[in-house]
């Protein structure tokens, strides 16, 4: 096998972009740039013409618009307007993370416990905030079921507070692990072409290793779909979250 | 079906070049350099740590830019598209309630010209009736007018007739007494006798 493992993990490693300058400005803060610029250049781009009857461009930008429009508006009503931006930057945010992550030679930011984590609690810090504010010392009665029997208070508030603290854990490791199983997978079939390759040799190594390619490239259509599917999860629970702070 | 047919073998071809060369490039990509662990649990790495300020600080950037160029630049564009429908609308329902007024007027008219046309119609097939009606009478009066003058002229000229049937009857007594007498007779005699017979006959 001529010493060749496959390293699934090194490719989260960070590395400082700007080498020795003391700076922690890694890949992964390069690509929360990149993913913050594309966003607004994507969309101004997109609507620069600003046409009445849409081309294709404009209209996909609008559609997405309208998606989360859609989503946000949905879920939290007319009350949830203000933080319709935040979850429209949320959402693209991750997506383009997400799927920035799937070229070559890039990185996906999003496959970072740390990242993740932070963008949970800092949903989990606005909704507290929201609830606080239209609900004053009432959010704290939502840990008491209403309804249930006052003697079952201490079995029952604990169980609400560890389900309300565990909501930005399961936000942000929901996103973390499939980011990662993703990234994981598809180092691992191609470390399998090279293990081919360079194990068995051209010949006999080069026709085998097809196989893990193409199975590679169907985990890349997968991690589209899970890039988008993640974004929109996180998103729309977010939104689900804001509502109740705002409707209780 | 015919793109497609275009573009299938070059897709084909593209993927074949890229599995290919992937195959090729296999030995020269790989690294013996091994990640211990997992990179992002490594929390005493301040690269790793660092992060939660560059996201804090990105994501913020990204939600300005976001609330306050990208947004409105969208919701400019929607509203514009909105504004312009339902202002074409409120034409086309302004249109249509002009077109209505428009056909109700000219049914109103044709209603009208019909039932002034009518009365016209029926005035003048009135005042024909009266007019024909009024010549009728007048005929009428002419005829029975001319018909009493007829009349009173064919009695004139019956008692005319009456008159000379006395003379021509006491001519013809004259006459035929004295073919058959060879003699006349006076006058009077026939006169009387032919005021007799005459007497006697009306």
């Amino acid at each position: 096998m001529a010493g060749h493992k496959i390293d699934a993990l090194g490719q989260f490693e960070l590395h400082p972009v700007f080498g020795g300058l003391g700076i922690y400005f890694t890949q992964s803060e390069l690509m929360m740039v990149i993913a913050a610029i594309i966003v607004p250049v994507a969309i101004y781009f997109g609507m620069r013409h600003k046409a009445v009857v849409p081309g294709r461009y404009q209209s996909a930008t609008e559609m997405c618009y309208e998606f989360i429009h859609g989503m946000a508006m949905g879920t939290m009503g007319i009350k949830g307007k203000a933080f319709f931006p935040f979850i429209f930057a949320l959402f693209f945010f991750i997506l383009t993370g997400n799927y920035l992550g799937l070229l070559p030679f890039s990185f996906a930011f999003t496959s970072h416990i740390v990242v993740t984590v932070t963008l949970a609690l800092l949903v989990f810090l606005l909704s507290i905030l929201v609830s606080l504010k239209n609900q004053g010392l009432k959010f704290f009665a939502h840990f008491m079921p209403a309804g249930a029997p006052i003697a079952m208070a201490p079995l029952l508030v604990p169980i609400e507070i560890l389900s309300y603290l565990s909501r930005p854990i399961s936000l942000s490791i929901r996103l973390f692990a499939n980011m990662v199983a993703g990234h994981v997978m598809l180092e691992m079939f191609a470390g399998f072409t090279i293990l081919l390759v360079s194990g068995l040799g051209l010949a006999l190594g080069g026709p085998l290793g097809i196989l893990p390619i193409l199975l590679n490239m169907a985990l890349v259509a997968l991690e589209l779909l899970v890039g988008a599917l993640q974004a929109y999860v996180f998103a729309i629970l977010t939104c689900m979250y804001l509502q109740e702070a705002i409707e209780h | 079906m015919r793109r497609f047919s275009v573009r299938f073998p070059r897709l084909v071809a593209s993927l074949v070049g890229g599995v290919a060369l992937s195959i090729l490039l296999a030995p020269a990509l790989s690294t013996n350099a091994m990640a211990a662990g997992m990179p992002q649990m490594d929390f005493k790495n301040p690269l790793v740590i660092a992060q939660i300020g560059w996201v804090l600080v990105i994501f913020f950037c990204l939600y300005l830019a976001v609330k306050y160029f990208s947004i409105p630049q969208v919701e400019q564009v929607i509203h514009n598209r909105r504004s312009k429908i339902d202002g074409d609308m409120d034409s086309a329902r302004q249109a249509k309630a002009q077109a209505d007024k428009a056909v109700e007027a000219l049914n109103k008219t044709r209603s009208e010209a019909a039932a002034e046309a009518q009365a016209k119609i029926d005035t003048i097939i009135h005042e024909t009736r009266v007019s024909s009606a009024k010549q009728m009478q007048e005929l009428q009066a002419r005829l029975d007018n001319e018909t009493r003058e007829a009349e009173t002229r064919i009695v004139q000229a019956r008692n005319s007739a009456l008159k000379q049937v006395d003379q021509m009857a006491k001519d013809v007594a004259q006459s035929l007494v004295k073919q058959l007498l060879n003699e006349g007779v006076k006058d009077e005699i026939i006169d009387n006798k032919v005021q007799q017979i005459l007497s006697v006959k009306s």
